[in-house]
């Protein structure tokens, strides 16, 4: 496993939510740049965003995969400790509290502002369109690629 | 008893939380004593605020305008009936004056720290579990919220935030609150201290969050009102002074609407006081700095009282850099404007040379 350092983004993928999750990985390279971070660390519980990585970006250098109930106690945990942000968090609503959800479709908000600028912090904030080459079947993949 | 269903709705919710984070680990023995201390910390916090009725509400950020706006929607979300019978939670003895001004009357004032403490107790155990409310999009402590980020965009404004992103409702309306009736203390006032009704203005130059106009800018605007025949009053608290030419004044929250309705007129930078007066039968001129970005816009675009909601007679003007002089004019200008279509059985006062 590649160890965290000060220049290491760790970003914690919870959610089985293809949209929500293509938009995490199409973002995170402008993320890393913007929060002036070389490379990341993805924690994840699904499966499909541990296949799909490396199609988005070079620069995450670890995906840890763990179970749904520790991702659910890393976030509780979180919530306990009296210190800045150590991670982010692709979601609309978790850790308990947020909200944000609550605000997509809103005056025609849409789930890739809502995670590029409302989880990563984008702003300004330019749409990226890109195209993937992928010529494989694995079905998980494709269920985040259908975003594109 | 009366205080069991919280106590076994705590105990409930701390047993669950033990038995995810704690027996799994219980080899450490530091966590152990970290989370023990902190459970105890939070289980005093939970008895002081918890509601035996119902849901507890908490006001998390102590902003003046944050509190109005979310009290106002709240009241109007859970309907009059329920409004005496509700707990709300707010930072500070000012914040608690101004949810009284709702009809909430079972208000708990706590520390910023302490309502930290309950943000992160709630964001451990659940706000649903422990029945709390946040009347916030995103709690200061949470850390982890992300609505702020979204200001400005597809022109999401102040009051959307609250609407949408508090309440999910997005055609929630804001409730007017009532002001108490002191109409003939307030005449005293003015008459003791050689004021002119309705032809007085209050200038409010200081704010907490947004920019604020330099105090010299001000002193030229009082001159200004003061040659032409007003009398100007101070908004200002004891840890400011009047602007030179005028009176201070600081009166309650709910003695506001007379206070102003009597005046006539208020000048002020951008903050929480203006959505309080935003009601109010006077010229209200709003001051908002352009150098300032909320999220992908500037204040005025996030905060304009007219685009919230809350009035649509506000006079807004947007300041920009070093123009002081010119945004000086301008007021004056707007406030003769305002003259001439309200006050039509008397000759307008010239306030621009």
């Amino acid at each position: 496993m590649q160890s965290y350092t000060p220049d290491t983004e760790i970003v914690v993928f919870p959610e089985n939510d293809s949209k929500m999750n293509y938009y995490g990985l199409l973002y995170l390279d402008e993320r890393l740049v913007r929060n002036l971070k070389k490379d990341a660390i993805i924690v994840t519980c699904i499966p499909g965003v541990m296949k799909s990585v490396s199609l988005f970006t070079q620069k995450v250098k670890d995906v840890i995969m763990v179970s749904e109930g520790e991702i659910r106690d890393l976030l509780c945990l979180y919530g306990v400790i009296d210190t800045p942000s150590p991670f982010i968090v692709v979601s609309l609503d978790s850790p308990e509290g947020r909200h944000a959800d609550r605000l997509l479709d809103v005056k025609e908000l849409t789930m890739e502002q809502m995670v590029a600028i409302g989880v990563y912090f984008i702003i300004p904030f330019r749409p990226i369109l890109r195209r993937f080459d992928y010529d494989g079947e694995d079905p998980e993949v494709l269920d985040i690629l259908k975003e594109a | 008893m009366a205080g069991e269903p919280v106590k076994i709705q705590f105990r409930y919710r701390v047993i669950g939380f033990l038995k995810d984070l704690m027996i799994k680990d219980s080899s450490n023995f530091i966590q152990h004593v970290y989370f023990k201390i902190k459970l105890s910390m939070w289980w005093k916090l939970y008895q002081k605020i918890a509601n035996e009725d119902g849901t507890t509400y908490i006001c998390p950020y102590k902003g003046t305008g944050d509190v109005y706006v979310a009290s106002g929607l709240l009241a109007s979300q859970i309907g009059e009936d329920r409004v005496k019978a509700s707990r709300i939670c707010v930072i500070g003895g000012g914040s608690k004056k101004i949810v009284k001004l709702f009809g909430f009357e079972d208000v708990v004032s706590l520390e910023q720290k302490e309502m930290d403490d309950v943000v992160r107790m709630c964001t451990a155990l659940g706000f649903d579990a422990l029945d709390i409310f946040a009347l916030h999009a995103d709690p200061p402590s949470s850390k982890m919220g992300i609505s702020d980020h979204m200001r400005n965009y597809n022109g999401i404004n102040f009051m959307d935030f609250f609407t949408s992103g508090v309440f999910n409702n997005e055609s929630l309306r804001f409730k007017k609150p009532s002001f108490d009736d002191c109409r003939d203390d307030i005449a005293k006032f003015f008459e003791d201290n050689g004021l002119i009704p309705g032809k007085t203005v209050v200038v409010a130059p200081y704010v907490n969050t947004l920019g604020e106009l330099p105090v010299w800018v001000w002193i030229e605007i009082v001159d200004e009102f003061r040659k032409r025949g007003f009398t100007v009053c101070t908004n200002c608290d004891d840890k400011h002074w009047p602007i030179f030419g005028s009176i201070g004044i600081n009166p309650p929250y709910s003695e506001l609407k007379d206070f102003f309705e009597y005046a006539g007129y208020f000048v002020g930078s951008r903050s929480g006081l203006c959505d309080i007066i935003s009601s109010f039968d006077i010229c209200k001129v709003i001051v908002y700095s352009s150098d300032e970005y909320w999220g992908c816009g500037e204040i005025i675009d996030f905060f304009s009282m007219n685009d919230m909601g809350l009035c649509d007679d506000a006079i807004e003007i947007v300041h920009k850099g070093i123009d002081f002089l010119e945004t000086k004019d301008k007021i004056l200008k707007r406030v003769q404007e305002w003259e001439k279509t309200h006050r039509t059985s008397e000759a307008p006062v010239d306030l621009v040379r």
